[in-house]
């Protein structure tokens, strides 16, 4: 019998940590484990006691990518349960907050983690000195994400000026007006970077997927909206807990999300996003999903990539929108008066959806909270998707298997896909 | 020494040691008040401080590391970073976020930048989400902080 195991640690890492195990025994998959480390379990705890009041400010430190999505999903569905009513304008500044996010985020992917992937690159590193041009305008692109999330959050890292009933404080319109040059500068720069996306050798790995997304009737689905899939289904945050299940897995601390009735798993992000909301996409997101090659619908999960340069352009498209209509929301917040029940609510945060549900007391007291980030939900069809993409390549020697292994797995632009390759290789041969 | 000095933090505050740079750049920060002699940054993700290495003046970076072999907890560690980068025992792959301060150099380097980088780096012991500092890199705070003024001054040796 031959053994074959590869063992793909990812450690110390702080946006979580994981690793991978495939066992292989005469040529079949025997074991297949992907083991993810996930900080919002210890927030949860963190969380049961605390004034609603001080919720936005914990959640965001979940993720030091993601802060404004944790941010929202708590805001809303407190804001729901308190039945508030924000001032005019806080809506169209959150979703100019969250294109933000979604422009620093998606850009770090497409090019430190999915072109290095694409090209055969070891790193962001090599594909700096190989493409020095694109990587710097690729950082240019990322710091006017970051940027906009400065201005409006306050600050970069974890924004503090959102808060349940509106914005503690609200930009000034010169501030954000000083952006739009720059955004102008950015969109421009898109379609180019799609037809360049086009261009990079990818590996065909079509199947069938049920993706879940939120959708809007309105807009491309960001802040607010119910759930759909691919396969028909319609939900929404109240629902999420009777239509999705997070189950204990016995190999790993994280939870991996299936559907209650099938017991199947689901895939969320950019790629389900863009087939659940097609007919929203802006003019020059439409014109660079084209440029890619994505036609949709479109399961191939390898055209992730693809649909997060779309969406950059979006949200690009978006901010200027956004700013130039812009009217700073007067007062900056509603009063909030709490009042005991059940808080829930999704927003699609760059990764995916993301459910927040809080039980609170009369006096605004966190009971108890529940957290399910789209990684988490993703988990399980990371697994399908290894265990049907691991038979085609298992004649690759050792080191490629590897790679195309994390491929797999960083495609989802999970938490831990920020990690460094950092990979023995454990190789049992009977 | 042209341009003006960056002193640059890179870490998860709310992630035990980890944190412990934006400990650093906060007691520098406390120190320097009122003086012009350096801008301070905290960047979160290591990825961040890239454009601020491409801008000419010297830059002194802070980070949480974790050494190849490992170092006891709260020792801290200076190093100059060459022409292509830092020191590989330093840009091992265990540094405490996945891109970490090596790979942000390489990068910058890759680039084109050829900003004079300095390296001062905690070593991390837990790096627990949701943990403080622990006792051996809370102590270490102000000698890493004496050290970035040591550097400072030897920058920029005037008032």
């Amino acid at each position: 019998m031959t053994h074959r195991s590869v063992e793909v640690p990812i450690v110390a890492r702080v946006e979580g940590e994981g690793a991978l195990h495939v066992k292989v025994e005469d040529g079949e998959i025997t074991d297949l484990r992907l083991e993810i480390y996930e900080p919002p379990r210890f927030f949860e705890a963190f969380l049961r006691g605390r004034h609603f009041a001080e919720v936005p400010d914990i959640v965001p430190r979940i993720c030091g990518i993601c802060p404004v999505a944790y941010q929202m999903s708590a805001i809303h569905g407190l804001e729901r349960l308190f039945e508030v009513d924000v001032p005019a304008g806080t809506r169209e500044l959150r979703r100019l907050l969250y294109a933000g996010e979604w422009i620093e985020s998606h850009v770090l992917h497409v090019f430190m983690l999915a072109a290095p992937d694409f090209l055969g690159f070891d790193s962001a590193i090599e594909m700096a000195k190989a493409e020095p041009a694109l990587v710097k305008r690729a950082l240019e692109l990322k710091r006017v994400g970051n940027d906009l999330m400065g201005i409006i959050g306050g600050r970069e890292i974890h924004p503090i000026s959102p808060r349940v009933g509106g914005f503690s404080r609200a930009p000034r319109p010169r501030e954000l007006q000083a952006m739009v040059p720059r955004l102008e500068d950015g969109l421009a720069d898109l379609p180019g970077i799609a037809d360049w996306v086009a261009t990079l050798p990818r590996p065909a790995f079509d199947r069938p997927a049920e993706m879940v997304a939120m959708v809007h009737r309105d807009e491309y689905a960001i802040n607010e909206g119910p759930m759909r899939s691919t396969t028909g289904r319609a939900f929404d945050a109240r629902t999420y807990e009777t239509v999705t299940r997070e189950e204990h897995v016995e190999h790993s601390n994280a939870l991996h999300s299936v559907m209650v009735d099938t017991g199947t798993p689901y895939f969320l992000g950019p790629l389900a996003r863009i087939n659940l909301n097609a007919a929203h996409l802006t003019p020059v997101a439409a014109d660079c999903a084209k440029r890619t090659g994505l036609g949709l619908p479109q399961s191939d999960p390898f055209f992730s990539m693809a649909a997060r340069v779309a969406e950059t352009a979006l949200a690009f498209e978006e901010a200027i929108r956004l700013i130039r209509a812009y009217e700073p929301p007067e007062p900056a917040h509603a009063e909030v008066r709490p009042r005991a029940g059940r808080a829930t609510w999704t927003t699609e945060a760059p990764r995916g959806t993301l459910y927040h549900r809080y039980d609170v007391d009369d006096d605004g007291r966190i009971l108890e909270a529940k957290i399910v980030p789209p990684t988490s939900q993703n988990l399980r069809h990371m697994e399908a998707d290894l265990r049907a993409f691991v038979p085609g390549v298992l004649d690759r020697p050792d080191e490629e298997l590897t790679r195309l292994c994390e491929m797999v797995v960083r495609n989802y632009d999970p938490c831990i896909s920020c990690a460094t390759h950092f990979l023995t290789l454990d190789i049992e041969r009977g | 020494v042209s341009g003006v000095i960056r002193i640059v933090a890179c870490g998860n505050p709310d992630a035990g040691d980890d944190g412990v740079a934006i400990a650093v750049a906060a007691a520098v920060r406390d120190r320097l008040a009122g003086s012009d002699r350096a801008e301070v940054f905290d960047v979160g993700p290591a990825i961040d401080a890239v454009p601020l290495l491409d801008e000419g003046g010297p830059v002194i970076l802070l980070d949480a590391i974790r050494t190849r072999g490992g170092r006891p907890a709260g020792e801290v560690v200076r190093v100059e970073a060459g022409p292509d980068g830092l020191p590989v025992e330093l840009g091992g792959p265990v540094s405490s976020h996945g891109f970490g301060v090596a790979d942000a150099v390489a990068v910058a380097r890759a680039l084109g930048s050829t900003a004079p980088v300095v390296v001062i780096g905690v070593e991390a012991g837990d790096v627990t989400i949701g943990h403080g500092l622990s006792p051996a890199v809370a102590e270490a705070v102000p000698r890493a902080a004496d050290l970035v003024l040591g550097e400072l001054l030897a920058l920029a040796p005037t008032s």
